[in-house]
């Protein structure tokens, strides 16, 4: 090594140069590192075409996984009656929906916060329990949300068996009529939901 | 936060040690001084000075939000001349170097050098309208495919080639053994660049990204196995036949785990970047275990052990503890195991629960039923993650002894005149 401009004259053999001692061998690849390598590009040359070709799209991914879950939920029709009035296994997990979901907005005693009191005598949109299923499942636009997707029949059916649990008020909470005759409520109520 | 952390690591600790190694190695294998040594200043404290500030304007919330580039622009502008004169520097030494060939590590610090000017510039491309906010010139669809393109990359060409790089210098220093294979490194590195460049949008499976583009990003990851593997290879070769000192030697080991690690995370990306895979694991934490893996297991690893060869050497003297960076090196290794295995049964568990439906087609889990499933592996998580950096405060304690007992003969920082032990003559 005398120059300074001599590197340009040739490339080195590996195993002829110094680089501060370090040296290099010059062993053949593996085969089975060819083959593999190989292989993905194979893989990769395939699924390519037959990704574009076979119409897999993740339109089609969604729009079938969404169709199969409509036809999921028509086949099971929501039942008419609240099918764990009194179970008080289905009631305990009823409360657990309620403290984690309902309280938030109906507060910890339902008595009315951001949505309608739930124990007064008072009901927008009917007591029967195919409307209250209609009104935790679907939402109602006051600013109900639907809980459907998110909670599943069961668990909205269970936190029904514990909203039914909770001790009534005779006072009309928030959420009431102010003058009579408004929205649905019956101007002597029964007990609601039962 | 996280912001901050991201860029501690990659351009803070990761881009420093590449620094200081690509420095050292370069000088050597050229055998002739850097070009100029006030670039070198130059690039030592206008980089951290850019640190510095990536630090206290992302705690005031001064942020691009472009993921792993959220430094404002007088910043960015501040980067894109530290890299200038890196670039300089690098390539002015390469021009004066009395050695005929360039060996491996150079080409990949020059990919690195390369692609990291072009992804930092196309990337950060954006109209300022003060002096600390800017927006970028992107939007929607194409900032997202920008970004990943640059994000990908970013992990390819600032944690994988310099890293490789780094390898490819201090283990055979260390080990005092001949690289395995001179073909299988220009094989890989050719084919690992190559292939890098296209694997970004695997970042945005199941995207509006158009399908040809995920597929591409996604078969591109998978092809790239190989090439990755091939670094693996040549690492773990070299060491063949001298696995008696690998086993006592704290530096080599914690080069052979970190190869180990490398070859781990570099098979289990091109997987999650497969759809179906991709489907369960996308937004779970098993993308923060792997990323870890990676980070923690290969980039630290050999930065560490390139810091614990290139240190006595600067300063002229011994490792001050050789038994505690044995104990370093075992506790990074045990806080990476935890780390990562609780982010994968973490992830998984997560990605199952947020699939999983009733048999009336309702979801069977609140979001919140998830975060408090895995919130045991959270603190495992935290348990792993405080164990490794305990390992890390044992290396700083063991550095800042040995600089102590090495500066009485040579100045602190100073390299000698001539900067390299010249073994063949001039």
């Amino acid at each position: 090594m005398s120059g300074q401009d001599d590197y340009v004259a040739e490339l080195p053999r590996p195993d002829d140069a110094n680089r501060d001692g370090i040296r290099e061998e010059d062993n053949d690849i593996p085969g089975w590192w060819w083959w593999t390598w190989f292989a993905t590009i194979l893989f990769s040359a395939f699924y390519i075409p037959y990704y574009a070709l076979t119409g897999w799209s993740q339109e089609r991914m969604y729009a079938e996984q969404v169709e199969a879950a409509q036809a999921i939920a028509a086949s099971a029709p929501a039942p008419t009656a609240n099918p764990f009035r009194g179970d008080a296994a289905a009631i305990a997990e009823g409360q657990q929906v309620f403290a984690t979901i309902c309280a938030a907005c109906h507060k910890p005693d339902a008595s009315g916060l951001v949505g309608p009191s739930l124990v007064d005598p008072y009901w927008k949109y009917g007591d029967s329990d195919a409307d209250l299923f209609q009104t935790v499942a679907k939402g109602r636009p006051a600013g109900m949300p639907a809980w459907e997707s998110q909670l599943g029949t069961e668990k909205i059916w269970k936190a029904l068996a514990f909203m039914e649990t909770l001790p009534k008020s005779d006072q009309p909470g928030i959420g009431a009529p102010t003058a009579p005759g408004a929205a649905s409520a019956p101007a002597a109520a029964p007990a609601p939901g039962s | 936060m996280r912001p901050i952390h991201t860029n501690a690591v990659i351009f803070g600790f990761t881009l420093g040690t590449v620094f200081a190694g690509s420095y050292y190695g370069l000088q050597r294998l050229c055998r002739v001084r850097m070009f100029s040594d006030t670039l070198s200043r130059i690039n030592l404290w206008l980089w951290n000075a850019i640190i510095v500030a990536a630090a206290v304007s992302l705690m005031l919330g001064k942020t691009t939000s472009k993921e792993y580039a959220e430094l404002e622009w007088p910043i960015d502008v501040a980067i894109t001349v530290v890299w200038v004169v890196y670039a300089v520097n690098f390539f002015g030494t390469l021009a004066r170097r009395r050695e005929k060939g360039m060996y491996v590590a150079i080409w990949f610090w020059i990919a690195t050098i390369l692609t990291i000017a072009l992804l930092h510039i196309f990337n950060s491309l954006e109209r300022p309208i003060s002096w600390m906010k800017s927006y970028s010139i992107y939007a929607g669809l194409h900032d997202a495919n920008i970004q990943w393109w640059y994000g990908h990359n970013a992990v390819g060409f600032l944690l994988t080639t310099p890293i490789l790089g780094l390898m490819y210098y201090f283990l055979p220093k260390q080990i005092n053994r001949p690289i395995y294979s001179h073909r299988l490194s220009i094989v890989h590195f050719w084919s690992l660049i190559f292939i890098y460049m296209w694997a970004g949008p695997h970042h945005l499976i199941y995207s509006p990204l158009p399908d040809w583009a995920q597929t591409l990003g996604m078969t591109f990851s998978v092809m790239l196995i190989l090439p990755s593997w091939g670094g693996m290879l040549n690492g773990l070769l070299t060491m063949r036949g001298a696995w008696d000192r690998v086993r006592t030697d704290p530096i080599l080991k914690m080069m052979a785990v970190g190869i180990t690690f490398y070859g781990m995370s570099t098979f289990e990306g091109p997987m999650m970047a497969v759809r179906t895979v991709n489907s369960l694991s996308h937004f779970t934490n098993w993308t923060i275990g792997h990323v870890h893996s990676g980070a923690l297991g290969w980039v630290a690893l050999v930065c560490f052990a390139s810091l614990y060869y290139m240190i006595p050497r600067l300063w002229h003297t011994k490792l001050y503890s050789v038994r505690l960076a044995e104990v370093h090196f075992w506790t990074a290794t045990l806080g990476l195991v935890i780390y990562v295995t609780s982010m994968w049964i973490s992830g998984v568990t997560q990605g199952l629960m947020w699939r999983a439906v009733n048999a009336d087609g309702s979801l069977t889990y609140t979001f919140i039923e998830t975060v408090a499933a895995i919130r045991v592996y959270d603190v495992i998580r935290a348990v792993g993650g405080a164990v490794f950096l305990s390992g890390v405060f044992v290396m700083i304690y063991n550095v800042a002894k040995t600089i102590q007992q090495g500066s009485a003969a040579v100045p602190a920082g100073a390299l000698p005149p001539g900067a390299v032990p010249v073994a063949g003559g001039r």
